[in-house]
């Protein structure tokens, strides 16, 4: 579903993210660490196209991002990172506008936005102002907003940062339910969210890829904790 | 059609938000004040005030006294004078705010391209600007009801389709101000700088003769905008705003890309 090939961006001197490739087959859902700085943003930027890479390429679904950008978007779901909204509407005027903007038909518009309100529980609060919600509200309508029309692919960038332990438990769940039937890129530096959600791991520092598996065989030796800090090096020393 | 549900979320905003219909207040009040003084002026002189023709001669070079050509002609001046300053708070959020609260980034995750976002954040800004002048009617429907309809409708027209004109240029040159940075009050006073250096080229155009004395003058503002107001319309004015709105938005769109290609952080 997506393929990543040799991706490269140079920001002047600073290479951000240096010859990246994976693929990621349909149904997946892959879980993106890195150390902060490790050009997870960046990287995901570029998939969703709001980013043109140096060198390399993103395909989603046969589609190219920069050749076809607009085709790439209609496939794609995305949370940026620090869920912006606009405050000033309400969750149900927001997804109006996100519908709208989507490009839905107009008949299929009123189904399309119950639904991502169901599916993110979000259907009580539907009338309250987006500024007025807390901060687990936010986030699932920033999900909302994502899953709305039902994209094959979503790009959730760091979707549980500043959540209490029951909102994190609840958004785990919903991105459990995807699996199979969405393709998902999580971005995140929560090792154990990883391993309750994830299908497949893939570890970055400076740019690069360090290491990719599945969370069972990453975590084999040591658990993923261990995986994760030799993947990026930090742990070189004090092997025997 | 992409740009359609920028241009409502956004003109939805403009028409709602407490900042906009404060700023409308006080666009109106500030009308208000500075018409009148024109209106008192022009009152005294018609009851036989010497000293009021006088000094409208020294203002309108004519000792007639013509409701079309001194009243409305001032009233337009000071709209046009007031939107150079309205403009700039209008546009200076449009795309700067964006960028700054990361919706920016929501914005073009959805299948739009950059210019789908400037044309419906441009027709929003203007249709809101334009809603103002709309109100304003009510200036030259007083001056009709006090001169006892001895005011000619045509040059009326012409004065607002001036003004129509040169806010889509104002708009569209805010436009690409505040698609430059992210701070929106460097965008706002980007664009009050580059409107009264517009308004002022013609005044700084070195000498009478040489192309490029007579190509400052001919981007002037005002020398472009001075027929409309006094009733006359002319195809090389409104062309003229027509190209100043589309070489801004060019350049906004061209700005947005380069950031996309992300030289720079």
């Amino acid at each position: 579903m997506i393929e990543i090939r040799e991706l490269s961006k140079a920001f002047g001197p600073i290479r951000a993210v240096d010859r990246l490739s994976f693929s990621l087959p349909r149904g997946e859902i892959l879980g993106f660490l890195g150390p902060n700085g490790a050009g997870k943003t960046t990287t995901l930027r570029m998939v969703v196209g709001l980013l043109t890479p140096s060198a390399g390429r993103v395909i989603v679904n046969g589609h190219d991002a920069v050749c076809e950008p607009l085709a790439v978007k209609r496939l794609i779901g995305h949370l940026p990172e620090g869920t912006p909204l606009y405050a000033d509407m309400t969750v149900s005027a927001f997804l109006r506008f996100v519908a709208h903007a989507k490009g839905l038909p107009s008949r299929l518009r009123a189904g399309a936005i119950d639904q991502a309100l169901e599916e993110c529980a979000l259907t009580d609060i539907r009338h309250r102002l987006i500024r007025h919600l807390s901060k687990g509200y936010r986030q699932r309508v920033g999900l909302a907003q994502a899953v709305l029309g039902d994209p094959p692919v979503l790009i959730l960038d760091e979707p549980t940062v500043g959540l209490d332990p029951r909102q994190i438990i609840d958004i785990r769940g919903l991105v459990r339910s995807w699996a199979g039937r969405r393709t998902v890129i999580l971005s995140t530096h929560i090792l154990p969210e990883v391993e309750a959600t994830c299908t497949r791991v893939l570890i970055i520092s400076r740019g690069r890829l360090r290491a990719e598996g599945t969370p069972a065989a990453l975590g084999a030796q040591g658990g993923l904790e261990q995986a994760f800090l030799r993947a990026i090096g930090d742990i070189a020393e004090e092997a025997p | 059609m992409r740009w359609l549900p920028v241009f409502r979320r956004e003109f939805g905003a403009a028409v709602t938000s407490p900042a906009h219909l404060l700023f409308a207040a006080l666009f109106f009040a500030l009308l208000g004040i500075l018409f009148s003084d024109t209106l008192a002026l022009f009152a005294d002189a018609s009851a036989g005030s010497q000293a009021a023709l006088t000094r409208i001669q020294e203002q309108a070079g004519s000792t007639v006294l013509n409701v079309n050509d001194y009243l409305a002609r001032n009233f337009f001046g000071i709209v046009l004078g007031l939107l150079i300053f309205a403009v700039p708070f209008f546009t200076m959020r449009l795309i700067a705010e964006e960028r700054k609260l990361g919706t920016y980034d929501l914005l073009l995750s959805y299948p739009l391209r950059e210019i789908d976002l400037l044309l419906g954040k441009f027709f929003a800004a203007w249709a809101a600007v334009c809603l103002i002048l709309g109100l304003s009617v009510l200036y030259p429907l007083l001056m009709a009801w006090l001169s006892g309809g001895q005011i000619e409708v045509a040059p009326l027209v012409a004065g607002y389709l001036g003004l129509v004109c040169a806010s889509a240029g104002f708009v569209a040159i805010g436009l690409l101000a505040s698609s430059l940075t992210e701070n929106q009050l460097v965008a706002g006073l980007l664009t009050l700088g580059l409107l009264l250096l517009g308004l002022l080229l013609g005044n700084l155009a070195p000498g009478e003769s040489g192309w490029l004395s007579s190509t400052m003058q001919s981007l002037d503002l005002y020398e472009r905008t001075e027929a409309f107001l006094s009733g006359v319309i002319r195809l090389a004015d409104v062309m003229h705003f027509a190209f100043l709105t589309a070489a801004a938005i060019f350049l906004a769109d061209k700005a947005l890309i380069v950031r996309r290609l992300g030289v720079m952080r």
